[in-house]
């Protein structure tokens, strides 16, 4: 009964902090939606909507083949319906050069004068074509243009050797990170990262910061002389914290089912796997309570350990080669590995004893520091 | 927090212009002793943005790359092919793999950019490890893949033209991407130097009513607001300066700062997103409530302002929100100053001017609204 009581009490006081229910509960939904509307399209060439600004300068008319060749290609480029391209055409007089510079261009084809020759160029041989010039910025955007052209290009001689037919091939692509005939889903990526986001949220900073909070302001030593046994503290406590955390989960479920993601999310193994990684998550927020009284101090530390655990666990992108001065957190973290097995797992892959043996040390290590001292959450 | 309250004392007994000047330097050396005892404001406004540019850094940036070539890849083939197979993938390097396990070892290592297995001339696997790392770039490398495999299979005799990739500067030296990411993590860094700070020197000074203590000294409002704000404008221009030597020292960036230029950037851009902060403050009245607000801008303003990737990834109906961002005029000015990029007299001068004056004319208004011992302002 007392246990009801506290946790009642304790919850409300959570879901009574603004801070707590929006950085825990709102905060992962919303970047959840972002990721997935900016950059779930970011693989498919098809659903790209890069709006490439191009522009294409003439220094002679073409004329002949050449002329239908390239003219076929840029009607072609302009009429994708993903709109990708979005192309300009300039004399040799106009002031392309300033339009790239103000950015009203990404990337200029240039066709200069003499490139007629290719006319001549497809019957015989030893025929000199000046060069196409890609003229670009070292924008990111302006460098990846030039490298779309180059290919688009390169497409455009072999279509010339195969007299405009397209080659039959049989190419099958393979992800690696997936299981083979799995498709690459990020959203399969970066719905793991949310539920690892709002654990961290609550194992960071809501838990230990309520355990040294509560022990300077005195409550946890008033509540000591009240009838309520030290454990039925303790256990309301953690469940406060986990009911938050599960309002945030049930969330992040919620907005998922507008999103394809992997139907493994509701697997068992999924749900066991989730629940251990709260648990270590947990540890880890016992773990900081355990080694600092003051709540400046606390909060300076779990901001940097925050920071640094979020951007290398490999939750927003790749960490795997990054240089080893900043490699050897990944390895330790138990992060990296909690994210990338519920990666597994919704990818159909199976897990890596690593996955579970290091979040396991990292638990067990939270869990005895914590015990051992104990005295400093019981006062 | 404990505030210098020792050199408040002082301030009772000075009078006189001299004497004014004298606490109007005590006051900045008391602020200047404040902010570095504040170990959460000192983290994120000296560490946090270095940590930024590390992990953008190594993650994102490869020193190998060049902004004036195409982008070479390296690719792994297996199987059945041909001893020329190499030239159709040229200038892209291949290596020749015996066995296919150690290919897709090497893919996910990341020593290939991909692998091709053929099966037959017209049949191959492709074999990538797809991250959100290289998510554009694994569209140009499918396409050059396409055409090399393509051109093998129909045995492609030669090219008919051929492609002159050419830079154009767009400022006094060639920006790399380093130099790219360098001015946006110093437009965050400003951006949160100027905004969190402010905050915390109204609002949470209000509330803790070390404001109320200083009006019963003689020290004026003006002096007050311009002593912290001139401590704030310190630190961030520490904290600018240890980005551009790390930076420097690390990654081999190429600015080339125009230095007086870049310290009035530097100092209106502060003031005016100081007054940013300020705004937020009036908006949301409370202090707790204007930290949340400001991280969740600055959440949005790191993504929406074109610095870690350009504007044309996120979906066109979002595009716009970089137009209306300050942080997207200040990289602009940064990167002029820096000369990787060229911009109007007149644009510069303005958009310093509107920096200039909007922080103004914030501080004033702020100084108006808090710094005062009316006490229906609460915070």
């Amino acid at each position: 009964m007392k246990l009801k009581h506290l946790t009642i009490a304790m919850a409300k006081d959570n879901f009574r902090q603004f801070e707590i229910v929006f950085w825990t509960i709102v905060f992962p939904a919303a970047m959840f939606i972002f990721f997935t509307t900016v950059f779930s399209g970011a693989f498919d060439q098809e659903t790209s909507e890069l709006n490439l600004k191009i522009g294409v300068v003439y220094e002679e008319t073409l004329t002949g083949t050449t002329k239908e060749i390239f003219g076929e290609l840029f009607k072609g480029l302009e009429e994708d319906d993903s709109n990708t391209f979005n192309i300009t055409y300039f004399d040799k007089s106009d002031n392309y050069l300033e339009e790239l510079r103000a950015r009203n261009l990404d990337v200029i084809i240039f066709f200069p004068e003499g490139f007629n020759r290719l006319n001549l160029g497809f019957i015989l041989q030893n025929i000199e074509v000046p060069d196409i010039k890609i003229l670009h910025t070292s924008r990111s955007i302006s460098t990846l243009g030039r490298d779309i052209l180059n290919s688009i290009m390169d497409e455009v001689n072999l279509r010339i050797n195969t007299f405009g037919q397209d080659v039959e091939m049989n190419i099958q692509k393979v992800s690696l990170s997936s299981k083979e005939g799995v498709d690459f889903n990020y959203l399969d990526f970066i719905f793991p990262s949310m539920l690892i986001m709002a654990i961290m949220t609550v194992s960071f900073f809501n838990m230990p910061l309520s355990i040294v909070d509560y022990s300077s302001q005195g409550i946890s030593k008033r509540i000591s002389i009240t009838p309520a046994k030290k454990t039925d503290y303790f256990f309301a406590f953690l469940i406060s914290q986990f009911l938050v955390l599960i309002l945030s989960i049930i969330l992040l479920y919620f907005m998922s089912r507008f999103y394809n993601i992997s139907k493994e999310m509701y697997s068992i193994k999924f749900f066991g796997f989730l629940l251990f990684s709260i648990l270590t998550s947990l540890s880890f927020g016992l773990l900081f309570a355990s080694f600092f009284k003051k709540i400046s101090t606390l909060s300076a530390v779990t901001n940097v350990m925050y920071f640094l655990t979020m951007f290398l666990s490999g939750l927003y992108f790749d960490v795997s080669n990054i240089p080893m001065f900043l490699r050897w957190y990944t390895l330790i973290n138990p992060m990296t590995y909690l994210v990338n097995g519920m990666r597994n797992i919704l990818n159909l892959k199976s897990l890596e004893a690593n996955m579970i043996i290091i979040p396991l040390i990292w638990f067990f290590v939270g869990i005895i520091v914590f015990s051992y001292n104990l005295k400093k959450v019981k006062e | 927090m404990v505030f210098c309250w020792n050199n408040c004392f002082l301030l009772q007994f000075e009078e006189g212009e001299g004497m004014m000047n004298k606490r109007f330097l005590n006051l900045i050396s008391v602020f200047i002793k404040e902010t570095f005892r504040d170990k959460l404001d000192v983290f994120f406004t000296l560490f946090f943005p270095v940590f930024f540019l590390i992990i953008f850094g190594t993650i994102f940036i490869s020193p190998q790359d060049s902004v004036e070539k195409e982008r070479l890849y390296v690719f792994g083939i297996y199987g059945n092919y041909i001893e020329d197979v190499e030239k159709y993938f040229e200038p892209h390097e291949v290596i020749f793999y015996e066995s296919l396990e150690t290919l897709k070892n090497d893919i996910e290592s990341r020593k290939l950019s991909s692998g091709i297995e053929f099966i037959e001339k017209n049949d191959v696997k492709v074999y990538s490890n797809e991250s959100f790392n290289e998510a554009r770039e694994s569209i140009n490398v499918g396409m050059v893949i396409e055409n090399a495999v393509k051109k093998y299979a129909i045995g492609a005799k030669r090219d008919y033209f051929n492609v002159n990739n050419q830079l154009e500067g767009l400022g006094r030296v060639v920006g790399t991407d380093i130099d790219y990411l360098l001015t946006g993590v110093l437009s965050l860094s400003i951006l949160s130097g100027g905004m969190f700070s402010i905050i915390g020197v109204f609002g949470r000074y209000k509330r803790e009513g070390i404001i109320k203590r200083f009006m019963v000294t003689p020290a004026k409002p003006w002096e007050f607001v311009v002593s912290s704000s001139f401590t704030k404008v310190l630190l961030n221009l520490v904290s600018i300066f240890i980005i551009v030597l790390l930076a420097r020292l690390f990654f081999n960036a190429n600015l080339d700062f125009n230095w007086i230029t870049f310290l009035l950037v530097c100092i209106s851009s502060t003031i005016g997103m100081m007054g940013l902060g300020v705004l937020i403050l009036i908006i949301f009245k409370k202090t707790e409530a204007s930290y949340t607000a400001s991280s969740v801008l600055y959440t949005i303003m790191t993504f929406f302002s074109g610095i870690y990737f350009p504007v044309q990834f996120l979906p066109s109906q979002v595009r716009w929100i970089s137009h209306i961002l300050p942080v997207t005029y200040l990289t602009d000015v940064l990167r002029y100053v820096s000369g990787i990029e060229d911009m109007s007299f007149i644009k510069f001068i303005t958009i310093n001017l509107v920096f200039i004056f909007a922080g103004i004319i914030l501080l004033y208004t702020a100084s108006k609204i808090y710094v005062t011992s009316e006490k229906n302002i609460t915070t």
